[in-house]
């Protein structure tokens, strides 16, 4: 880490994270001191009370923004939690006598833990288990609490006591105010969340749980981490709820609370860090000002309804992402930019949890013709290499330092079988460091398995995996990334609601901050971001992407995606580096860029494996060639003599005598295999 | 003993409807990769619509049920060509990046029918007719366990209704090529079938499914406006237990989720109906997390 001190100047990345915050923290603040003000501005006691309990959902659904909107994990449960919080602190402070704010952390710590039990199960299996699970927890709870009726009054409810000091029994305005306050915390601690690693591994979770884990964080625990904190929302939230309320009953905390708090999320926009406060505002506020009274209820509900679906099928990034294009586009047509104004308004690209380039087909044109990136002519190519050669070796500390003689990475006959399909049948492989190793053979000879197996997402049947001479066979694939295992995919993993540096900045392992450090910018946080930051900065720099940076990821083209997605690899500061199809859909001249970024991380001492379908392209990186058919390697050496080995030739054109021969000359591919459709 | 037995034939009863809520989600899982909320809904629509039918405008029993299957398959087409369908082009053309925002969507359908239908017949129970009066048969005597039409009904229902399906997707070309779409969406569609119709296709067949096991249950149940959420959230908790995606796993896991309900309700009381879901569930989760007969997925990546 010598080398990243020398930048005394904060990283640009973190300069501009701070400004967006501060201008999000004087929105809230301002917002905040007019609720403050309320009280003594008249409001009524009706509006106090319609607009404290408002604040109050807004804290569960800020809860329910980290686990759906950051980690893009289904819970219909926030209204349980909700529940649990406020019939802890209720019963705690009427029936045994708690301090009302005593009672709090029973509150949350209840919620937290029934939470946790509810979850963690159906966040072992993923995907909609987590959403039913705790939509029949939210039937649960109140079923339970009616049946608790000698200490909760059962289905008739009870009466909570106020906020007291002693005997000194806080005010209405005053209880307020300490929501207010509640509230303006638990978005600054959402925020926070957002801003530090772990948002960013939720992030990285909601769009592809295998990378997740190739970063080498543990994919169930980040989902638990994320549930457990938007528990805790819930239970603040309720544990708030039952002293400002006064009167609690089963009935308050049915499911049709659960799914409020989901619509209201979904419709104020998943992710982003107002869309609690403008859901929330849309959902309990604003029926009361603008629709008539009698459709407040059924009618009210059937045109939130209708309004879930609309707004997913229309704005998929939901009511704040239109705000603040609206507020853009009003910017820049103040400052004379009608056009720009016209560009803000556009909808974005898909933003629910996709990486760019799914949405776009892999002749996407290159980078735009005004955005030459350095590496396009062969002199800045080579300008650009040589930076690169100069400048990685310093950012990859644990590659540099291995045994480059025994192999980094073994696949010691490996078996796999799918069912009947024997997709591996004793393949085997070393790969060393410092050296480029490919991988090719053709459609389902197992080349994409065999990777697999290697980063842990496979488990053979027989056979084992060696990291640095260790067997890793059994460890999971986070803690063979964490050792020094990195990778990429097929598709590219790209944040489109981050920056390229905040993209990069999701393989910074070291000294990995708890989330509660996270959730409160405690120092360690703090150091993390800024070495992340300057890593990430000096990474991209060294891969002649600079521009990246500040960059929005949802701009970037499919070459600038690809080089975002190795960076992010690099972060982690592997000693191995599995990449799956890196060529696949760049123009040539981008090949070009990547063949010398690929070359420069070999040459920094990483040991690299590569799957490739273009051979010319394999020819000229690679050290050795692995070539495999049915599962089986059939030849192995340099690529010029795997290319003439007869077994390959065979194995891709058959009994064929022509091709021989008829090749190297002109420097062509001799083979050339058409892309697999996986 | 009696009490056990009387338990054991209510709860085969009630999962085998259950069993067809979780047969009308694999229907549209297995073809589409989305997860329809709104099928449990569809259950209550049957519902709904043989009693208005049946009950309000007089009409002859197997009309009133043709009529409801049809109203009920109609709604799940036109949830897919509203809240499916357009997903496509906004969300991109990745068939696994539709499945959070279609869960999202088909929760509002959900909302919007549920919402609909108590403006329409309010939020009351409307009473329904027995389809047959007589007791089948007591086995053991006069005291022995009671059977009735209705209940020996709903489960011949059931196993019929599953064991057709499962012969259409495994036996014929259309329910091959809806599996293959599960399989490869784009291999399927290069293979010759044409995607979206079958997308149609899946999701009227799950809602006539669903229709079916509301018109099966509705002289027990009668007409309620919360039946909807009940049957989405039991036919999911069948299909998770049994294992995603077979048939013989959704009547499984819907006979298993149906006799802990009646054993829970005999012995303890009704108010704890709801622990059997959420029991079964944790301890399925955390024992096979794929369900009793699920298979382990095999690529991640």
């Amino acid at each position: 880490m010598a080398a990243t001190r020398q930048h005394e100047a904060k990283p640009r990345q973190q300069v501009i994270a701070a400004r967006r915050y501060r201008f999000h923290a004087v929105l809230a603040l301002g917002a905040a001191a007019i609720l403050f003000a309320g009280p003594s501005l008249g409001w009524k006691v009706s509006t106090i009370h319609l607009v404290g309990s408002a604040a109050l959902y807004c804290v569960t659904v800020i809860g329910v923004n980290v686990v759906l909107g950051f980690a893009g994990q289904i819970t219909l449960g926030p209204a349980a939690t909700f529940a649990v919080g406020a019939y802890v602190g209720g019963v705690l402070s009427a029936r045994y006598h708690w301090n009302p704010f005593l009672a709090i952390i029973p509150a949350v710590v209840l919620a937290l833990v029934i939470g946790l039990i509810i979850g963690m199960p159906a966040l072992r299996v993923g995907g909609f288990y987590l959403a039913m699970v705790t939509a029949i927890a939210a039937l649960a709870v109140p079923s339970t609490v009616a049946n608790l009726h000698s200490i909760t009054g059962g289905s008739d409810g009870m009466s909570a006591r106020q906020l007291s000091i002693g005997h000194h029994i806080i005010s209405d305005a005053t209880t307020f105010r300490i929501i207010v306050i509640a509230t303006l915390l638990s978005a600054a601690v959402a925020a926070n969340i957002s801003r530090s690693a772990w948002g960013r591994w939720f992030r990285c979770l909601k769009v592809n749980e295998a990378g997740t884990s190739s970063l080498g964080v543990s994919v169930y625990q980040a989902k638990v981490i994320s549930f457990a904190w938007s528990a805790a929302f819930g239970g603040l939230a309720g544990a708030l709820f039952a002293p400002f309320e006064l009167s609690i009953a089963p009935a308050q905390f049915g499911f049709d609370l659960s799914t409020a708090f989901f619509v209201a999320l979904v419709v104020g926009g998943l992710g982003k860090a107002w869309a609690p406060v403008l859901g929330v505002a849309l959902y309990y506020i604003a029926p009361e000002y603008l629709l008539p009274k009698s459709y407040i209820g059924l009618k009210e509900q059937l045109i939130f309804a209708c309004l879930i679906i609309a707004v997913v099928v229309l704005i998929p990034d939901g009511l704040s992402a239109t705000v603040q294009r609206l507020s853009t586009a009003v910017w820049r047509l103040i400052r004379g930019s009608p056009q720009g104004a016209r560009e803000a308004l556009v909808l974005s690209e898909p933003s629910v949890g996709e990486s760019v380039i799914a949405a776009q087909p892999p002749e996407a044109p290159p980078i735009p013709a005004e955005e030459p990136s350095d590496g396009r002519s062969p002199e800045g190519r080579r300008d650009v290499a040589a930076r690169t050669r100069r400048e990685l070796p310093a950012l990859l500390a644990r590659a540099g330092s291995q045994d480059r003689t025994r192999p980094a990475l073994a696949a010691r006959d490996v078996v796999v079988r799918f069912g009947g399909v024997v997709a591996l049948d004793g393949a085997a492989l070393e790969v060393y460091a410092g050296q480029v190793t490919a991988l090719i053979g053709p459609n389902g000879s197992g080349k994409t398995t065999l990777l697999n197996v290697c980063s842990g997402f496979q488990t053979p049947n027989a056979g084992s995996i060696e990291l640095a001479g260790v067997d890793v066979t059994r460890t999971p694939s986070h803690r063979r990334a964490a050792a020094g295992l990195g990778r990429t995919f097929q598709q590219p993993i790209v944040f489109t609601d981050l920056s390229g540096a905040e993209n990069v900045m999701a393989g910074e392992m070291n000294n990995r901050p708890s989330s509660v450090a996270a959730a409160f910018r405690l120092p360690s946080s703090r150091r993390h971001e800024r070495a992340a930051a300057q890593r990430a900065e000096a990474l991209l720099g060294a891969l002649g992407v600079s521009h990246l940076v500040d960059r929005s990821a949802s701009k970037s083209s499919v070459a600038d995606s690809k080089i975002l997605d190795l960076a992010r690899a690099l972060a982690t500061d592997p000693c191995v580096l599995l990449l799956d199809e890196p060529a696949a859909g760049l123009g040539l001249d981008e090949v070009a860029v990547l063949e010398a970024l690929v070359r420069a991380t070999a040459q920094a001492g990483v040991a690299v494996l590569l799957v490739e379908h273009d051979v010319a392209f394999v020819g000229r990186i690679a050290d050795r060639v692995v070539a495999l058919e049915r599962g089986r390697v059939i030849a192995e050496g340099t690529p010029a003599e795997v290319r003439s080995h007869p077994d390959v030739l065979r194995s891709y054109f058959g009994d064929v005598d022509l091709v021989r021969g008829s090749d190297e000359a002109e420097g062509r591919p001799a083979v050339a295999v058409e892309a697999e459709h996986d | 003993m009696v009490l056990f037995f009387q338990a054991v034939v209510s709860g085969l009863t009630i999962g085998a409807i259950y069993a067809l809520v979780a047969v009308g989600y694999n229907v549209v899982y297995a073809s589409t990769q989305v997860f329809n909320l709104a099928q449990g809904m569809l259950v209550m629509v049957g519902v709904m619509m043989t009693y208005e039918f049946r009950e309000v405008m007089g009409w002859p029993t197997v009309g009133a049920i043709a009529g409801a299957v049809v109203v009920a398959g109609l709604i799940n087409v036109a949830i897919e060509r509203v809240c499916v369908a357009p997903l496509e082009r906004t969300h991109g053309g990745v068939t696994t990046h539709l499945a959070l925002p279609a869960f999202v969507t088909t929760l509002g359908a959900s909302l919007v029918i549920v919402d609909a239908y108590e403006i329409i017949f309010g939020s009351q129970i409307l009473p329904f007719h027995q389809y047959f009066n007589a007791v089948a048969f007591n086995i053991g005597g006069h005291k022995g366990v009671h059977v009735g039409r209705q209940q020996l009904f709903m489960v011949v229902a059931a196993l019929v209704i599953a064991g057709a399906y499962h012969a259409f997707a495994k036996y014929t070309r259309w329910g091959l090529g809806l599996s293959a779409m599960a399989q490869n969406r784009e291999g399927a569609a290069l293979r010759g079938v044409p995607v979206a119709g079958a997308r149609i296709v899946a999701f009227l067949l799950a809602g006539v499914i669903s229709g079916l096991a509301g018109i099966a249950i509705a002289p027990v149940t009668f007409g309620d406006t919360t039946l909807g959420f009940n049957y989405a959230l039991k036919g999911f908790v069948a299909m998770a237990i049994g294992g995603f995606g077979s048939t013989t796993g959704a009547l499984v896991g819907g006979a298993v989720l149906g006799l802990s309900e009646a054993m829970l309700t005999t012995y303890g009381n009704d108010q704890y109906r709801i622990y059997a879901s959420l029991m079964l569930l944790i301890v399925v989760f955390t024992l096979r997390p794929r369900g009793i007969l699920g298979r382990q997925t095999i690529r991640t990546v």
